[in-house]
């Protein structure tokens, strides 16, 4: 629990779909600046994203807020959302939450950018 | 935490709990499961040999018996409401229910002994939702020590059942009888492969029979019978009940030792089906318990021994890949269909004293190594040493000098009268004793409601290395106070330290989390999306959700500004 537990935040274009590369630990303390990275970009006109939670230790509720604002905010312009890397402590805390069903996700990123972050 | 909503399947395991393998594929490995489980039937056997009952009356008998375990592999493959783990976990008589079963035979015939058996489980049912409070009642050393003296007690009860107390002298043809069945049973088991290993036991009694019938020791008038009796025909049932409560106590412990067993067997097919298993999953554990003991009842009232989940029969279906519910469907048929197969049962009835006696030791043997391994799953340091070897000596004690029962007061009998109920009142008491002083508490403060997630990380790995506790009990208690801190520094907490005091006892991890400010709330349902999206309040809401189900139990108090959440989890 105690290495690379610093949030970071990447961003590479593959096939057309923009993917957020979200690594360390998100919490109440940076799950603002997540929140703010994702609706920049879609307020910028992006209508494919897709969140890579690979490289993710573990995510508090105020992160979960955030994927959800995000998913809101890419409604409204539909735009397309999606989650992939989700294993291991991440996926438990998921379904710990009953989220799952409330995004689209997929169980790998090669996946998600061939169906253009849709389901 | 809950369980997953769907399992991931293992890659050994070829068909799943919910797929359709072939129909040949499921018979046969029902037939499997059947052979496998049908050494077992020595059990019945002794008890109603015990009472010299006809082989009419003793195949009528295994029949209902037969069906007994038919219905209740059903029951447990099933989910029938709270009823039902749904996994493919045969049922099978026990030997945990012989010794009180004899004793029972014994004091008041077949009517005591269905009697005593609706009790036992009526109990194990009661007892489902309460198992894992018992832990702590029950530890390995405990468990592991009740499941050895029910081997010991067993197959001493069914030894001196078949020779006399006085063991008078065997017959040499016997004794040659006797070696060729129990060898071919162990050679079969160590040295086979295969099948050969599977059926040993199966394949040991028809040697057994074999060389009864060669050397003279089945007569001919009773194979007559056997030949006589109809291929098709319904099993009587027995109506007579009784109840003794002097009979209680060794029954209550075979209910609480089958009812930890089947926890057990349940536990194994939750990994056995999930890639992803983490921990045991109570929820399938309680129905199944409660569908253990809702087939003992139906046993007592059927007029048969109390049923356990089989171990060896789970064993198989991780051995050959074949996991499926609908194999444990075959199996129920299977049992169902040989119930109104009378000839069989009268095969069985007239089972020849080696071949019973070799049966016995044969099956005993693997209950009490079970018993030894689980005793020995833990470091024993003096204090399970102790309890161990004292409550050993204390049950066989009992075995070699009779004389302590009869000089027992009466009210005491009960007690002192069985090698299985000693030892386990001594290993409870012991127990019980010897957890004085066993809670570890250690303190981490935070000021200013700073916290470092990595400073919380390190502190309770720390602590669990230090205290031998479970490393994905001690995950989830700092995933636990990490979310908690970070929900309550963002709205709830108003000044001074926030204090984790952590606490530990082998079976119970308590973290109790205090800090001046406001509760926090722990709902029983999800907020919805909108008030997650709407509100900052909505991700406080997400994160008591989320910690009432990371905790085994959650508690919230607020007094005079100061707040307070305690967090338990079973370890």
């Amino acid at each position: 629990m105690a290495t690379n537990n610093v949030l970071s935040i990447g961003e590479i274009r593959e096939a057309g779909v923009c993917v957020v590369t979200l690594a360390g630990r998100i919490d109440s303390t940076n799950a603002g600046e997540v929140m703010t990275r994702l609706k920049s970009l879609i307020a910028a006109g992006e209508k494919s994203i897709v969140v890579d939670l690979g490289g993710v230790s573990y995510l508090t509720s105020a992160a979960f807020r955030a994927l959800l604002v995000a998913t809101d905010e890419a409604e409204r312009t539909a735009a397309k959302f999606a989650l992939c890397g989700l294993t291991g402590h991440v996926r438990e805390l998921f379904e710990m939450g009953g989220l799952l069903e409330l995004f689209t996700i997929h169980p790998s990123r090669q996946e998600a950018i061939a169906q253009g972050g849709d389901k | 935490m809950s369980k997953p909503a769907t399992t991931r399947k293992p890659a050994n395991i070829v068909y799943g709990l919910e797929d359709t393998p072939p129909m040949l594929v499921t018979v046969m490995n029902g037939l499997q499961n059947v052979g496998v489980i049908a050494i077992n039937l020595v059990y019945p056997l002794l008890v109603f040999r015990a009472l010299n009952l006809s082989i009419d009356a003793v195949a009528s008998l295994l029949s209902a018996g037969m069906l007994v375990l038919g219905v209740a592999t059903f029951l447990q493959a099933l989910r029938l409401g709270p009823v039902g783990s749904g996994f493919m976990c045969p049922a099978t008589f026990s030997a945990t229910y012989l010794a009180p079963s004899l004793l029972a035979a014994r004091s008041g015939g077949l009517a005591l002994v269905f009697g005593m058996t609706i009790f036992a489980g009526m109990l194990e049912a009661a007892l489902a939702p309460f198992l894992n409070r018992l832990r702590a009642i029950f530890p390995p050393e405990v468990s592991g020590l009740v499941i050895f003296m029910i081997g010991l007690s067993g197959g001493i009860a069914g030894l001196r059942s078949l020779l006399g107390t006085n063991a008078a002298p065997v017959p040499p043809t016997e004794w040659i009888v006797g070696i060729l069945t129990l060898g071919t049973m162990i050679a079969l088991n160590v040295w086979g492969k295969g099948p050969a290993s599977m059926f040993c036991a199966l394949i040991g009694l028809v040697a057994g029979y074999i060389a009864s019938s060669v050397t003279g020791l089945i007569d001919s008038h009773v194979m007559s019978a056997v030949a006589t009796t109809p291929w098709i025909g319904l099993p009587a049932i027995h109506l007579e009940r009784s109840f003794d409560l002097a009979m209680a106590a060794p029954f209550a412990i075979a209910s609480l030792a089958t009812a930890m067993k089947a926890a057990g067997t349940i536990t194994i097919c939750q990994k056995m089906n999930d890639a992803d298993w983490v921990r045991p999953d109570m929820k399938s554990i309680t129905a199944g318990v409660l569908a253990d003991g809702a087939s003992t009842v139906l046993a007592g009232v059927a007029g048969a021994l109390g049923t356990n989940t089989s171990t060896p029969a789970v064993g198989l279906a991780a051995a050959t890949g074949v996991a499926s519910r609908k194999v444990a469907f075959a199996v129920g048929i299977i049992f169902i269909l040989m119930g109104f197969l009378p000839k069989l049962p009268a095969l069985l009835g007239l089972m020849p004293r080696p071949v019973v006696v070799a049966a016995l030791l044969f099956a005993v043997s693997f209950v009490m190594i079970n018993g030894l391994q689980i005793m020995t799953s833990r470091l024993l340091d003096s204090r399970r040493t102790v309890i161990i070897a004292l409550s050993t000596i204390a049950g066989i004690a009992v075995e070699v000098f009779p004389s302590i029962s009869a000089s027992a007061p009466p009210g005491l009998r009960p007690v002192v009268g069985s090698s299985l109920v000693l030892a386990t009142v001594f290993a409870l008491g012991l127990n019980l004793l010897f957890r004085i002083g066993v809670k570890k508490t250690a303190t981490l403060r935070i000021e200013d409601a700073a916290p470092d997630p990595d400073k919380i990380g390190d502190f309770f790995q720390t602590q669990g290395a230090k205290w031998g506790a479970r490393p994905d009990v001690i995950k989830r208690a700092a995933y636990g106070t990490i979310q908690l801190i970070d929900a309550v520094a963002e709205g709830c907490w108003r000044e001074g330290p926030i204090v984790v005091a952590v606490s530990f006892d082998e079976f119970n991890l308590d973290v109790r989390v205090s800090y001046n400010g406001g509760q926090l709330l722990f709902p029983d349902e999800r907020p919805s999306l909108e008030q997650i999206r709407g509100s900052e309040d909505g991700a406080q809401l997400l994160a008591g959700f989320m910690l009432r189900r990371n905790a085994d139990r959650v508690r919230s108090e607020s007094a005079e500004g100061q707040s307070r959440v305690l967090f338990h989890y079973v370890h």
